[in-house]
């Protein structure tokens, strides 16, 4: 009796036992399978929430680009709701968090950094901020699920060259002594950033030789500079710095080396290098819209030459309506315009430029400006080195500077001759503007010799505004880390330094080396100085025309230069953005980096 | 006595936990669907991304079969303010599933 009552007994043991088991086996497997659907569910919420942030971000860039360059209040827009018509469809809400640190139990904010060229830190206490950045946190709630994210919008001009016109890249030809290849051309140009080019504009391919006031006239050089640029110039039908085939002048081009003319014939420039993009407009119809040409491909280089090399790639159709307001700006901003109402020195006569100057009276205008009138030229007889006094940071000339004048004489029944009088001296500005209505022209006389005399222009902090053409003749060109702003009309510059900056030529611009590139008596090699530029060039395009300064008679028989866009001659150009403060605002916004915060 | 109840109990009980396993089965099936309906319709937006839509409307519709399951994709861009524009994909099952939407808001480029 006792073994059959154990027996039942343990048959509901046994059963409930099994019964348990079963259950705690298909418990787990519910469990798995449940956990699938969640994972899966958060997975389809995680990937709405990003799409939702990303959207929020990409609401911000449009913004900036419809901005066309006027600066946004981002304390204040971030107060208004994220998208102001309400996106329905995005099937969501974001909110950004402050920027006034964390709050309400969210150990999260967002950091401004738009205007520092510094890394800024976020609630990490790490500098994970790039500089020209906004950090925001978005807080997207899909359904009643809220996720928060960080993103990194950067707002930066993009462009470390700009023209409308040919840019192009080439070294100098050396000029060889006699059982030497005259053709070598050294000191290769270096673009390192990204690169925009516009295509001509129609209305400006003429330019009249007159002296007729209110039509332009070339820029007139010295006769050794204006012999040793027209000796080295690119190759094609017509005496032009512009495109190297002649059938593609409505297009837009980047060259980069290629066909050069030498006094020894034609010449090839290698080594140059283009690393970035290339960027062309879409606002022309033209089929190809623009093309880099890369000079000398399948052909060997000379020793200790490299290939010209284009690193990036073409294309098209890239310009919003911020960056096309900004690609006007050289060619229809009033320079005048941009002289504060406070500016000293706004004198009709003499009277305290004189005092700085020393200015002879008798000077009268010389003949290689452009700007019509009576205006004074004022021989710098001494160095200006110009800084910021107590309310005055802008300093305004009427007339035109410069430390080297070529004087006309008629004597009665003889030939017309040219005396030239130098004094080179240098040009310096200090946390302060200078605005020259009308030419600037820097020589440096004693052709390095002088070692007490390095610069010829340089600027620290400073802003130079030349209302007119802007001409260094073997001078040299240095700014410190501060930078400078260089803004003029024309720019034919042969000189040598390192300046950081940014320049902006409303027409067309032509950069060579400093001094000639041959050998010394020795037979060594010896290359120009050459000019690196950190920052950003930006350029017009309209056409200039040089031409030999003998005498203010203008022969129309004599040869000029045609120079159209950015000419860079043994010449280096990186792109830094500390120095385009002034631009960014004309950049697109872009999302950097975006990641959800736990 | 006891025996009929331990068979009666199992046989009640029985049925209920098997039961769960079409259950579990169903949630776990429908969990990776989603899964897979969000990562097609991710991939219809990256690609939107790239070569953004240029006017309203649908543009792109196709039937795929994701995890066996039958869908209808459809893309749909609605401009929202110059040069932005709304784009949602919508994944719609065969039968009597619930749609998944997924949205975005991206540039419109407007050649000239």
């Amino acid at each position: 009796m006792r073994g059959r009552a154990a027996y039942r007994g343990a048959a509901i043991v046994t059963v409930l036992a099994v019964s348990a088991l079963l259950l705690l086996a298909l418990l787990a497997m519910v469990s798995v399978c449940l956990q699938d659907l969640r994972f899966g569910s958060s997975f389809a919420l995680n990937v709405q929430s990003e799409e939702l942030a990303r959207a929020a971000c990409c609401q911000f860039a449009q913004e900036v680009e419809q901005s066309q360059g006027r600066p946004i209040d981002w304390v204040e827009r971030l107060k208004q709701p994220v998208f102001p018509d309400g996106a329905s469809r995005l099937g969501g809400s974001v909110r950004v968090l402050s920027f006034r640190g964390a709050s309400s139990g969210i150990p999260y904010y967002s950091v401004d950094n738009l205007n520092s060229e510094l890394p800024a830190s976020d609630w990490t206490g790490s500098l994970r901020v790039p500089p020209f950045t906004l950090g925001l946190v978005l807080e997207t709630t899909v359904g009643n699920h809220k996720s928060y994210y960080r993103a990194l919008l950067q707002q930066r001009w993009p462009y470390v060259a700009v023209s409308q016109g040919t840019i192009s890249l080439m070294g100098t030809p050396r000029m060889a002594s006699p059982g030497q290849d005259p053709r070598l051309v050294v000191s290769p140009s270096q673009v390192n950033g990204n690169v925009f080019c516009l295509p001509y504009a129609e209305n400006t391919q003429q330019i009249p030789i007159s002296d007729s006031p209110g039509r332009p006239m070339p820029v007139r050089l010295p006769d050794n500079v204006f012999t040793q640029i027209i000796s080295s110039r690119p190759a094609g039908e017509d005496v032009l710095f512009g495109p190297v085939d002649s059938g593609y002048k409505k297009g837009a081009e980047v060259a980069v080396g290629g066909e050069i003319v030498t006094t020894g014939g034609i010449a090839k420039s290698f080594g140059n290098q283009l690393r970035g993009r290339v960027d062309f407009n879409t606002t022309l119809q033209e089929d190809p819209y623009g093309r880099v040409e890369v000079g000398g491909q399948g052909e060997a280089p000379p020793t200790g030459f490299g290939p010209n090399q284009f690193t990036g790639r073409a294309r098209n159709g890239r310009s919003g309506p911020t960056l096309q307001k900004a690609m006007e700006f050289p060619a229809t901003t009033d320079l005048t315009e941009l002289v504060p109402a406070e500016a000293p020195f706004q004198t009709q006569g003499t009277t305290s430029v004189a005092r700085m100057t020393n200015a002879p009276a008798n000077y009268r205008y010389p003949p290689f400006t452009f700007s019509p009138g009576d205006q004074k030229f004022y021989l710098m007889e001494n160095d200006w080195s110009l800084a910021s006094a107590p309310g005055t940071s802008f300093y305004y000339l009427k007339g035109s500077l410069g430390n080297r004048y070529a004087e006309v004489l008629r004597p009665p029944g003889g030939p017309v001759t040219t005396v030239e009088h130098k004094t080179g001296r240098g040009l310096s500005l200090r946390d302060c503007g200078l605005f020259i209505d009308g030419d600037l022209e820097l020589a440096d006389i004693s052709n390095g010799q002088d070692s007490q005399r390095t610069t010829s222009l340089g600027g620290v902090n400073s802003t130079l505004i030349v209302n007119g053409t802007l001409i260094l003749t073997n001078a040299s060109l240095d700014a410190l880390d501060q930078g400078m702003v260089l803004l003029c009309r024309r720019l034919v510059m042969k000189a040598s330094g390192n300046f950081r900056g940014l320049i902006v030529v409303q027409e067309s611009a032509l950069i060579f080396p400093r001094g000639v590139a041959g050998e010394d008596d020795l037979g060594n090699p010896v290359a120009p100085a050459c000019l690196s530029i950190d920052g950003a060039i930006l350029c017009g395009g309209g056409p200039i025309s040089l031409a030999r300064y003998v005498s203010d008679e203008l022969n129309p028989t004599d040869e000029q230069i045609k120079v159209h866009g950015l000419n860079l001659w043994s010449t280096a150009l990186n792109y830094d953005p500390r120095y385009l403060k002034s631009l960014h605002r004309y950049g697109e916004m872009r999302l950097l980096h975006l990641e959800r915060l736990p | 006595m006891e025996l009929v109840v331990a068979l009666f109990l199992l046989s009640l009980s029985l049925p209920m936990l098997l039961n769960l396993v079409p259950g579990g089965r169903m949630a776990q099936r429908s969990g990776e669907n989603l899964q897979a309906a969000a990562a097609y319709a991710e991939g219809w937006l990256e690609a939107a991304r790239e070569s953004p839509p240029t006017t309203d409307g649908v543009d792109r519709r196709q039937r795929v079969v994701l995890n066996g399951v039958p869908y209808v994709a459809e893309r749909e861009a609605t401009l929202v303010a110059p040069g932005l524009q709304d784009v949602v994909v919508t994944m719609t099952p065969a039968g009597r599933g619930k749609p998944f939407r997924l949205a975005t808001r991206m540039k419109r480029n407007v050649r000239p």
